[in-house]
């Protein structure tokens, strides 16, 4: 019950900021200026229910978990250029894998201190960095394929979901707020989603480095299982294998299923590894 | 400067060096005869009890000057005892501690006011990355011999923080925000 009281206004604002953030797009004439929305709605929307879990935090951050808030907004801005601005696709990988590599050094400062060597280090952050950048070329195929408005919001959800529950059942409650605020924040934009107002290829930044940081949090600072944390950061992937065109929402409740697989094997996964807190 | 004024000088320092070093004492914390204990409303009920098993560093105390001497500490997380390992993990976990990016709890006093056995520590006091200032009364007792024929002293502190100034904030209400420490120190002179 505490629990739930301690995340409900987190997620009720983080859903709010994003609709309202959102809701801007519906009254912008320019289709390209629109798609600098979504990404802000998202990061400006991640940020408020992080801080509302988290508190205002000292900076620079002494939990390096804190800096997600951060590093949703860098995102955002990064996902909003990348709907201003004609960048090509190169490019757009480039950057993004600059500022993953940037927020994944900042995020793992702990194991660079006490674990590893920084061979090792660089190893582990350039490993990583090539996987966020996967995941989001993964979620920039799925948002350019045409029927995406409801789409990409559907699963982004059932990851961000997936992601709350595996960080909660492993022994992370705060962790799992997180990324419950990202899933409020997903659904936040949802909302306009259903009246046409596609969430756009700007969230993709926003998204993949938000949930890929939780999970590298979830694995190295808590108990979350490698094989959960691989499973839900790559659950979007058979969302793209071609289903058919004939019946639009037989096609999404295909693709759902799809994505949904890997997210409940993560979360039978970290069940059967779970610390239960029931102390 | 003459050779002689030199030789002169540097005696003088060594002697003065000396002299203070004599009047200091340096003791070992022996982690098995000191003690962690803390103490957290639970529920708003009642004071729930923990420990941490382990603690080292080092006490210099000088009886003549308290000015001059020093306390330094360090408290691995990872020894947190609550009586179940379940809720010892989650204590480790992000939610509170979060162990493997904070490792170990530490203290380094900044000054030393008091005289007889009864003094004010105060100092840095860093827990889950943050350092925030303390200021603790503690009571010396008298020095003894330990099982080795060792000379061995200590004391106890008891003071209050808050977990929130150091950024642990989860079940803020459930849990409360106050903790009580009791720390009683004991070790052998070196």
């Amino acid at each position: 019950m505490s629990l739930l009281q301690q995340i409900l206004p987190a997620a009720i604002v983080a859903m709010a900021v994003a609709a309202g953030v959102c809701g801007f797009a519906l009254f912008w004439g320019k289709e390209r200026a629109r798609g600098a929305i979504g990404p802000l709605a998202l990061g400006i929307a991640y940020l408020v229910g992080h801080l509302m879990i988290a508190g205002w935090t000292s900076f620079p951050p002494a939990d390096t978990t804190n800096w997600l808030p951060y590093f949703a907004l860098a995102a955002a801005v990064l996902g909003a250029f990348f709907a201003l601005l004609p960048i090509t696709a190169w490019a757009r990988v480039v950057i993004f894998l600059l500022v993953s590599t940037g927020a994944l050094r900042l995020l793992l400062k702990p194991k660079f201190q006490y674990g590893w060597s920084l061979g090792e280090g660089w190893a582990w952050v350039a490993c990583l960095g090539g996987a966020i950048v996967l995941l989001a070329i993964v979620l920039d195929a799925l948002a350019r394929r045409p029927a995406t408005t409801v789409e990409m919001p559907v699963f982004l959800l059932i990851v961000s979901a997936g992601t709350s529950g595996a960080l909660m059942l492993t022994g992370s409650m705060l962790l799992g707020q997180f990324a419950a605020a990202l899933a409020a924040a997903v659904f936040g934009c949802h909302v306009f989603a259903l009246r046409k107002v596609a969430l756009g290829r700007g969230v993709v930044p926003v998204f993949s480095l938000v949930v890929s940081a939780l999970l590298i949090s979830g694995y190295f600072f808590a108990e979350l299982p490698a094989a959960s944390a691989v499973l839900l950061a790559f659950a979007p992937m058979p969302a793209l294998i071609y289903v058919g065109r004939s019946n639009k929402l037989l096609a999404l409740g295909i693709r759902a299923a799809l994505v949904s697989v890997p997210v409940v094997l993560a979360l039978v996964l970290a069940f059967r590894s779970s610390p239960a807190l029931d102390y | 400067m003459k050779p002689s004024k030199f030789i002169f000088t540097g005696m003088l320092c060594s002697l003065a060096f000396a002299l203070s070093a004599l009047g200091a004492d340096s003791y070992k914390v022996d982690p098995v005869h000191s003690s962690v204990i803390f103490s957290v409303k639970h529920s708003g009920v009642t004071e729930f009890y923990g420990a941490f098993k382990d603690i080292s560093g080092t006490v210099t105390f000088d009886a003549a000057d308290a000015a001059k001497s020093a306390v330094e500490l360090t408290v691995p997380v990872e020894s947190i005892d609550t009586r179940s390992e379940k809720r010892d993990q989650h204590l480790k976990s992000p939610d509170f501690f979060n162990a493997k990016q904070f490792p170990a709890i530490t203290f380094k006093s900044s000054k030393i006011e008091g005289t007889g056995d009864t003094f004010k520590i105060s100092g840095d006091l860093t827990i889950h990355g943050v350092t925030k200032p303390i200021t603790a009364d503690f009571k010396r007792g008298p020095d003894g011999k330990g099982g080795q024929g060792k000379t061995v002293g200590g004391g106890e502190a008891r003071f209050t923080i808050k977990r929130s100034d150091y950024d642990m904030k989860f079940m803020l209400g459930p849990l409360g925000d106050e903790v009580n420490i009791i720390l009683s120190l004991e070790g052998a002179k070196q």
